[in-house]
């Protein structure tokens, strides 16, 4: 069978053009309502949309200690999200952010459990570890947990929840009524786990999950990181912004697969891509510098701070980037910050440019063209191998998610490159990933 | 209105759609239930869900009825309870509710052995600080901070919203939350009191409601008395309301009900009746307790989900008080429906 792209929907307060809030379209007080995600999620649903993506913070967004003012940068809880969005859809996955560092396994796989029995097997487990380190101030701890550790806990974080979702055999539940029996005692065991960070013993309190295991997501692309997607993630939501480096990082990725004993083919990596839709390329490249407009610089100069950690708020925006002070300052920058100082070196840009590139499409690619521009974009990608489809972030909601469904997707339907209806009813099933047989 | 028991996922969320039909308060999930056994001992008969999930997915299928999840605070951090809460509370237009409790040393020592654990007079404390830092969190966001302007780009305004700073004998929580204020002020806080003295004497003065299971009207009305004498007006405007955990088997006559507990009883592991009865009888049963000050309402939960919540729901619609105070057409707060007032949020510094 042919081979066909896979979208998410990410979602985000606001829209992710962090101007994108502003615009005349949005309605910025009815952000957390639930109406708000549902009909994104609806629309996301028309367009046979894989999944709906909701990603997560533990900390509110400062700037020198006062919450940055001029975004809409402090978003509601995932899970909450995609519950409520779960019981409105019927085939849509739901995929809820949550960390391994600030939480615990029992209850996580209670969680998602429950995510995936209420949704009819439609959850995913976006895994993270918590990237900035405000959040330890907010759960009784001093520093954010060290990376290397960060990771540790993690991969056993994730194999005591497949532990526990493996607990029940798919067929331990009987429901004999006249015989009295709801369970078979034997096929239920407990997961006695006792490892560095965690002691486990029960089994968990529901049945296996209709998926098995919820579809695991990762995201991030530091060398920990990969080696982590390497060992459970079923979908990784990526950000490299060209294709050279994004299918570097897809083979990295599989390269590490075989050690953990996985199938490169049980992979599927969506990039996050911000469409900038217009019927002519000029009217896209006029919507683009609208949205320019309307993002403050304070917030891109702040996000620009935050990515390089380092602190430009006392320099002229009109000034150069100083680069080579900001290289001095660290040994440890993301992939996504040094692809910023190579741009800002060769292109000679000022801190409000970088800052606008940045908080443009929050470091993630943007395409800015026709619905023809757009299919381009991402047919080139899907066929490189560097794709298998992407996570859709739309500038702002609802009218430009409308636009990608309603002139995008049509094309790449007609190309035979996307489905033409849900062939399945679990998020397994759209992805073409297999249901984990129990261990 | 209380969910347990029966695995259908959907079952549960159909069964808060029927609550509310019937005008009720609230429905809440995940309650704990003391004949719960863990799976795998031979003897399971029960599943139990995270909360959290039904409380999102009942949000959509549902107007007006308020939203209630057991999350137990022993293994739980205040940040994320304040934060899910304050977002479900944002999500279901302010129909939320937070049922705090303890899990019980049992459940920590197997599923979270690697933590430390508490023994109850701590426990107790660690609870009520718990607490206080959950509206701290919701608290550190001023009504008036979300601001939303797009002619001026200013989407929060800072000077409303602070760092809580909070540094305690359990928790060092900086803040601030990153929500919004709840519509509510706070979800709704209600205490699930396993009958611990500790827990209540440091609890009760913090809590909007308690839910207890005290077996005779008598104790009740004096656990109620009490909770209301040791009430401090400085803490909270109004004493906590007291909430009966009631299990009734019904049946459309008698005989039927007699039968159905028997039967009920025969396949063991339940939890005694409070009434085996008619639904009229059941009314009646309810309204003498609430008439003696016993309690201020039930948390009532069906033997068996759809039978029972049916017969639950006539009873219910039988009483005086449902009739009045909860016509189909209002949409309100929780807060509201359970005539709670809002709490103010932090007093201005300069009022200080």
């Amino acid at each position: 069978m042919m081979r066909k792209l896979h979208f998410g929907l990410f979602i985000y307060p606001g829209g992710h053009h962090l101007g994108g809030w502003r615009h005349p379209s949005v309605a910025p007080k009815e952000i957390l309502g639930f109406e708000y995600y549902k009909h994104a999620a609806a629309t996301a649903e028309r367009g046979l949309f894989d999944l709906y993506f909701v990603g997560d913070m533990l900390a509110a967004r400062e700037r020198e200690g006062r919450l940055v003012a001029e975004g809409a940068l402090n978003n509601i809880d995932s899970i909450s999200i995609d519950s409520a969005v779960a019981a409105a859809t019927r085939h849509i996955g739901v995929v809820a952010t949550l960390s391994t560092t600030y939480n615990e396994p029992y209850a996580i796989a209670e969680r998602f459990a429950s995510l995936d029995h209420i949704s009819g097997g439609r959850a995913g487990w976006n895994i993270v570890t918590t990237a900035n380190d405000d959040a330890a101030l907010n759960f009784s701890r001093k520093t954010h947990m060290e990376k290397t550790l960060r990771y540790q806990r993690a991969k056993e974080f994730v194999d005591v929840c497949r532990g526990l979702w493996d607990s029940w055999a798919d067929d331990a539940l009987v429901g004999d009524r006249t015989g009295g029996r709801f369970a078979d005692a034997h096929k239920i065991r407990p997961i006695d786990h006792v490892g560095e960070f965690f002691s486990v013993k029960n089994p968990l309190t529901l049945p296996r999950p209709p998926q098995g295991w919820p579809v695991l997501v990762q995201a991030g692309g530091s060398q920990a990181g990969i080696d982590f997607a390497a060992s459970v993630a079923e979908v990784i939501f990526t950000a490299q912004t060209k294709l050279a480096e994004a299918s570097a990082f897809r083979q990295s990725v599989e390269s590490r697969m075989p050690k953990y004993g996985r199938d490169p083919a049980s992979l599927r990596v969506l990039p996050g891509l911000m469409p900038i839709i217009g019927d002519t390329e000029q009217s896209a490249l006029r919507k683009e510098e609208e949205l320019n407009e309307l993002l403050h610089p304070a917030v891109g100069i702040w996000m620009l701070s935050e990515q390089l950690k380092f602190r430009l708020y006392d320099l002229p925006a009109d000034a150069r980037l100083p680069t080579t002070d900001i290289r001095a300052s660290s040994s440890d920058f993301t992939p996504r910050a040094i692809s910023l100082l190579d741009k800002a070196d060769a292109e000679n840009l000022s801190i409000r440019d970088c800052g606008r590139l940045v908080a443009a499409s929050r470091s993630h690619g943007s395409i800015v063209g026709t619905p023809e521009q757009i299919v381009d974009h991402i047919v080139a990608w899907f066929e490189a191998g560097a794709a298998d489809g992407f996570n859709i972030m739309p500038p702002y909601f609802p009218s430009e998610l409308d636009v990608f469904v309603d002139e995008v997707i049509p094309i790449l339907r007609r190309r035979g490159l996307f489905r033409t209806a849900y062939e399945g009813a679990t998020l397994r099933d759209h992805l073409g990933l297999t249901r984990p047989v129990r261990s | 209105m209380n969910e347990a028991f029966v695995f259908q996922p959907r079952a549960l969320i159909d069964a808060a759609v029927r609550a509310e039909q019937a005008n009720f308060d609230a429905v809440i999930f995940s309650m704990p239930d003391p004949t719960f056994k863990t799976p795998g001992d031979g003897t399971a008969a029960s599943v139990r869900f995270d909360a959290l999930p039904l409380m999102g997915a009942a949000i959509g299928a549902t107007n007006r009825i308020g939203l209630c999840g057991y999350w137990p605070l022993d293994v739980a951090e205040p940040f994320h309870v304040a934060r899910v809460m304050t977002s479900l509370d944002h999500l279901s237009g302010g129909r939320v509710g937070w049922v705090a409790g303890l899990t019980g040393r049992e459940n920590l020592l197997a599923d979270y052995a690697h933590m430390a654990l508490l023994a109850e007079p701590e426990a107790a404390h660690r609870a009520a600080e718990f607490i206080l830092v959950v509206r701290e969190l919701c608290d550190s966001w001023d009504d008036q901070a979300y601001v939303a302007d797009q002619t001026s780009g200013i989407f929060v305004d800072p000077d409303w919203v602070h760092p809580i700073m909070h540094s305690g004998s359990y928790f060092t929580v900086r803040g601030p939350l990153n929500v919004p204020r709840p519509i509510q002020g706070y979800p709704v806080i209600a205490f699930h009191d396993d009958g611990s003295e500790a827990l209540h004497t440091v609890v009760a003065s913090l809590v909007d409601v308690l839910i207890c299971d005290l077996q005779t009207p008598d104790q009740a009305a004096q656990f109620r008395a009490q909770v209301r004498s040791r009430h401090s007006p400085s803490v909270r405007s109004s004493p906590a309301l007291v909430i009966k955990t009631a299990m009734p088997i019904l049946g459309r006559t008698e005989r039927e009900a007699l039968q159905r507990a028997d039967g009920l009883a025969a396949l063991g592991a339940g939890p005694s009746p409070f009434f085996v009865g008619t639904p009229a009888g059941f009314a009646a049963e309810l309204a003498k307790w609430f008439e003696l000050g016993a309690c201020d309402g039930f948390d009532l939960r069906p033997a068996v989900n759809t039978r029972d919540l049916d017969l639950i729901c006539e009873a219910v619609a039988s009483s005086p008080r449902a009739a009045s105070c909860r016509g189909p057409e209002r949409t309100t707060t929780l807060r509201e429906s359970l005539r709670i007032a809002r709490p103010p949020g932090r007093i201005p510094e300069v009022f200080q």
